[in-house]
């Protein structure tokens, strides 16, 4: 299979992609880059609009990052210092761990015999959510707010990451991120 | 904890992050943070959506721990991240617009945006700006990093082949095409279009 050769306009258009404007390029290149756009109006004009783009691009309006999930981030990063100790007692002794298993088998053996392991799921639920209240009423920033924060928790309890998409539509119905 | 200053090297400063280091994290943010929303920003056009890369992108660098090579220059790492995350949106948000979205508000709006403006319609630059955005937005995602990463963040192409993970000539060909393509859908709307006489007079293609 044979290449097709570039035609004078594609190297020309190569050159210029790979070139910063005037810098770049070696002085064989430039002129041939000027020769070509001397004598080639299609070029030259498409020249001059990727200048424009380019130059329109550094114009463009870029939003601010945003203070909140700035802090967010920060309180994250404050808390692996510390981290420090809670990896302390990744080395506890052995007894440590032991003194706590024990104290979870006696809980859960509670439990089980506990008086209230015949009530039915719905009486628990209605024990600790009052259903009567009416929902909170959140505003966007509000969300966003909770979302991040629910996903660094979530990151921090190394579950899979959570939908932002999907919250936010609980969260705030008919409104798009 | 000694203050993190300006002179310190982004590793420095990683290694420093991931100890907890909130300076370290405050210089980071402050060096890339914004270059960062400009970039997701012009790729997915929504600031609510931006603002949310831009913290993934800075969560990803702090669990980064192990993952991150600190051989590799920490932009080129950024913006690599930020680009795929960029792409992750804009497929989530097509497949959202084709099972959302009536076909007829679709044409309507990409008939809307290829209008020429009417004739003796003054252009300023402002409105070209506004106009470049929108033309960015119809570019394919590939091309349109590519570009901006060139021409919006200054990357040279080796840089931007490592954030995108292809080889120099696709890089090049797909920062030729962007901007052709985007000439050639600017060029009704350029306002200087007037002063750009074709040197040897002829017609303009």
């Amino acid at each position: 299979m044979t290449q097709t050769p570039f035609t004078p306009c594609e190297t020309v258009h190569a050159l210029l992609a790979s070139a910063d404007d005037d810098l770049g390029l070696t002085s064989h290149e430039r002129r041939l880059v000027d020769d070509h756009l001397a004598g080639c109006s299609a070029c030259h004009q498409d020249e001059a609009l990727r200048r424009r783009a380019v130059k329109g691009l550094a114009a463009l309006s870029t939003p601010t990052p945003d203070p909140v999930r700035r802090d967010v981030l920060r309180r994250a990063v404050a808390s692996r210092s510390q981290r420090g100790s809670l990896s302390g007692w990744l080395t506890a002794p052995i007894p440590a761990y032991g003194a706590v298993a024990a104290a979870l088998v006696v809980f859960a053996l509670a439990g089980a015999l506990g008086e209230n392991r015949d009530i039915p799921v719905d009486a628990k639920l209605a024990a600790v959510a009052d259903t009567s209240l009416p929902a909170p009423v959140l505003t966007r920033a509000d969300s966003y707010n909770v979302l991040a924060n629910i996903r660094l928790l979530d990151r921090s309890l190394n579950a899979v990451p959570l939908l932002t998409d999907t919250l936010h539509r609980a969260a705030l119905p008919g409104t798009e991120l | 904890m000694r203050d993190a200053t300006q002179e310190d090297g982004d590793e420095t400063l990683v290694s420093r992050l991931w100890s907890g280091d909130t300076a370290a994290f405050d210089e980071l943010y402050r060096r890339y943070s914004r270059r960062l929303l400009a970039y997701v920003h012009r790729m997915v056009r929504d600031e609510p959506v931006s603002q949310d890369l831009l913290q993934e992108v800075f969560l990803r660098l702090l669990e980064g721990e192990g993952r991150y090579d600190p051989q590799r220059p920490l932009a080129r790492w950024l913006f690599a991240v930020a680009h795929n995350l960029s792409c992750s949106e804009l497929r989530r948000r097509q497949v959202r617009r084709q099972s959302e979205e009536s076909a007829t508000v679709e044409a309507r709006h990409v008939a809307q945006a290829l209008q020429p403006p009417p004739p003796g319609d003054g252009l300023d630059n402002e409105r070209f700006g506004r106009r470049l955005a929108e033309e960015l937005s119809h570019l394919d995602p590939d091309r349109r990093s590519a570009f901006l990463l060139r021409h919006g963040e200054g990357f040279s192409i080796a840089a931007i082949s490592d954030v995108l993970g292809c080889p120099p000539g696709t890089v090049k060909s797909r920062i030729f095409y962007a901007a052709r393509e985007l000439g050639e859908r600017l060029r009704p709307y350029d306002p200087a279009a007037g002063d750009q006489a074709a040197p040897d007079g002829g017609p303009a293609r």
